[in-house]
């Protein structure tokens, strides 16, 4: 076989990689959607009661739905990023496989109404040894496919190493006899974190690719430092005890002194780069100002949370919405036009990722007044004490936020899974 | 290069100046479930449980800070709060303790003080109820 078509060959397997990680990435995303719709008829009497765990099936499908919306679909995108460039797609394909059999996996214990739902931070999970294989043959899968020369994603690739790596060292670590709830939260405690590095840097990527960004000193600096506070990790893992509070409290100090810095300095990076060059009215200009806008703001209520209460959830929906628009920018920009798959040039794409970003912060402001006001996180119903006014409007900005948001992220499914079936 | 700016992070970064906290005075689980129940016993007050100023016995468990209190806002108290089932926490005025079986905590409240214990630490399907308002 000649080098030309060995070449030839090389890319046709390159595109179909990506092709199929972003298959996944987004049909994980419409099971989440699916399975929200779940969390619905787990309320609903009389439906409720022919679910596979009868109304417990709520807590269940709000696991899955978190995993899949959240981890999944972020860290499948993440391997459809590496799989623009790297070299050796076997490699990346055999990584997919993994993860599709992971998601699989997962979504099969769910359906089947299998082990109980633990609701801790960072990575939910049903406790039961099949829904752990899952999760890590897709943490497997995804591994196969962003370590590999050539993905343009070293800094995001080492960061992802150092979560995986808590992961195991808190596995290793707390022992099999400790209280469910809290094993699990400690054990997804410390990775979990570190995961928010990896977010950080595949939407600083993202934020790259929609500008048209070359990388610079300063863009590099900044993953660099990216990278750096990732590894602090590894410091407090041989400091303290994975049991204890310092443990604990040593993360959140993580987060917030070392994940600010490399974003900003990325952005300041491209906006430098890109002011004069980058068209602001196009559809990936669009996307960048949204995804900026709402990861700033998303950002800025990390700073002022409180305790337990909404203000949490305003935060971090905030920052996934700020993380997704990007993501759902590139996708429509970027990665379909270079599998010969665009989206017909139209104002739907402008106007999905318009109502997905203001969704988001309608939602995110909604929770954070609310959690101003006391209302408690992870609660529903009469558990909520709306007992007031400005905690009923509050809510109900959230509702209408989430409605709004649910309906862009229908139309990019729905607008995304149409180009990747399709055969043209 | 990157070995130096590594060490250099750990001997800066404040995460790791604080070192862990201690959990609190060793009792006996059983013994001190027990006098928490006879504490409620005697100052039964309805619903809720109106203790004198001083000392006063509380249990940390699924989901709830047992019994419920009705403090008087002008008196001086000091809680006394040990986990009795998993791991709790609290957190109270920004300085957060962890709650576990065999170990008491004290939190002292002062006249004027506005507090509301919540738990801190996830321990199960209902963390988020895990509430007691002291007034």
């Amino acid at each position: 076989m000649s080098a030309k078509s060995m070449h030839v060959q090389e890319n046709h397997f390159r595109m179909l990689e990506l092709r199929l990680w972003l298959l996944l990435a987004v049909a994980a995303l419409a099971v989440a959607g699916g399975l929200a719709l779940g969390l619905a008829l787990a309320r609903t009497p009389g439906i409720q009661d022919v679910l596979p765990s009868g109304p417990a099936f709520f807590h269940k499908a709000l696991v899955t739905h978190v995993v899949f919306s959240f981890q999944v679909w972020l860290l499948t995108m993440l391997a459809a990023l590496a799989a623009t460039g790297a070299a050796h797609p076997g490699s990346g394909l055999l990584g997919l496989g993994l993860a599709a059999i992971g998601v699989a996996l997962m979504l099969a214990v769910t359906l089947a109404g299998w082990g109980e739902a633990s609701l801790n931070n960072y990575v939910p999970v049903l406790d039961h040894p099949l829904y752990f294989v899952g999760l890590g043959l897709v943490g497997a899968g995804v591994a196969a496919a962003l370590w590999r020369p050539g993905t343009g994603l070293a800094a995001v690739g080492w960061c992802y190493g150092v979560a995986l790596a808590c992961f195991a060292v808190a596995v290793w670590r707390l022992p099999a006899e400790l209280d469910p709830a809290f094993r699990l939260e400690r054990l997804f405690w410390g990775g979990g974190h570190v995961l928010q590095f990896v977010n950080t840097g595949l939407v600083m990527a993202a934020w790259q690719i929609l500008a048209g960004h070359r990388p610079t000193l300063l863009s590099r600096l900044a993953f660099g430092l990216l990278a750096l506070g990732a590894s602090a990790a590894l410091v407090v893992e041989i400091r303290f005890d994975p049991q204890g509070l310092a443990w604990r409290q040593a993360y959140t100090d993580l987060l917030w002194y070392m994940l600010p810095l490399p974003p900003v300095l990325l952005a300041v990076d491209v906006l430098a780069g890109a002011w004069r060059r980058l068209d602001w009215h196009s559809l990936a200009g669009w996307a960048l100002l949204a995804s900026w806008l709402v990861f700033a703001l998303g950002g800025g209520a990390g700073f002022a949370l409180g305790a337990g209460d909404t203000r949490t959830p305003s935060h971090y929906h905030a920052m996934i919405g700020g993380v997704n628009v990007a993501l759902m920018g590139m996708v429509l920009c970027v990665l379909l036009p270079r599998l010969q798959r665009p989206v017909a040039a139209s104002r739907l794409p402008r106007w999905q990722i318009g109502l997905y970003g203001g969704g988001q912060l309608l939602h995110a402001l909604g929770f954070y007044l609310a959690g101003m006001a006391g209302v408690a996180r992870k609660t529903a119903g009469a558990e909520q004490g709306l007992d007031s006014a400005f905690k009923l409007v509050s809510m109900g900005v959230v509702g209408l936020g989430a409605a709004v948001a649910v309906l862009g992220g229908i139309l990019f499914v729905g607008q995304v899974l149409a180009r990747l079936v399709r055969h043209d | 290069m990157a070995g130096l700016a590594f060490l250099a992070l750990a001997a800066w970064w404040p995460g790791w100046r604080g070192g862990e906290q201690p959990l609190g005075q060793a009792v006996d689980p059983a013994a001190f479930v027990a006098e928490t129940e006879a504490f409620a016993t005697r100052h039964q007050a309805g619903q809720t449980v109106r203790p004198p100023p001083g000392a006063v016995p509380l249990l940390a468990r699924r989901f709830e800070f047992w019994p419920p209190l009705a403090l008087d806002p002008g008196e001086s108290y000091r809680l006394r709060l040990m986990a009795q089932d998993s791991v709790h926490s609290v957190a109270v005025n920004g300085r957060e303790m962890l709650l576990v079986p065999g170990h008491v905590q004290d939190i002292d409240v002062a006249p004027g003080d506005q507090l509301e214990l919540r738990c801190n630490e996830y321990c199960g399907l209902g963390h988020n109820r895990m509430r007691l308002k002291l007034y």
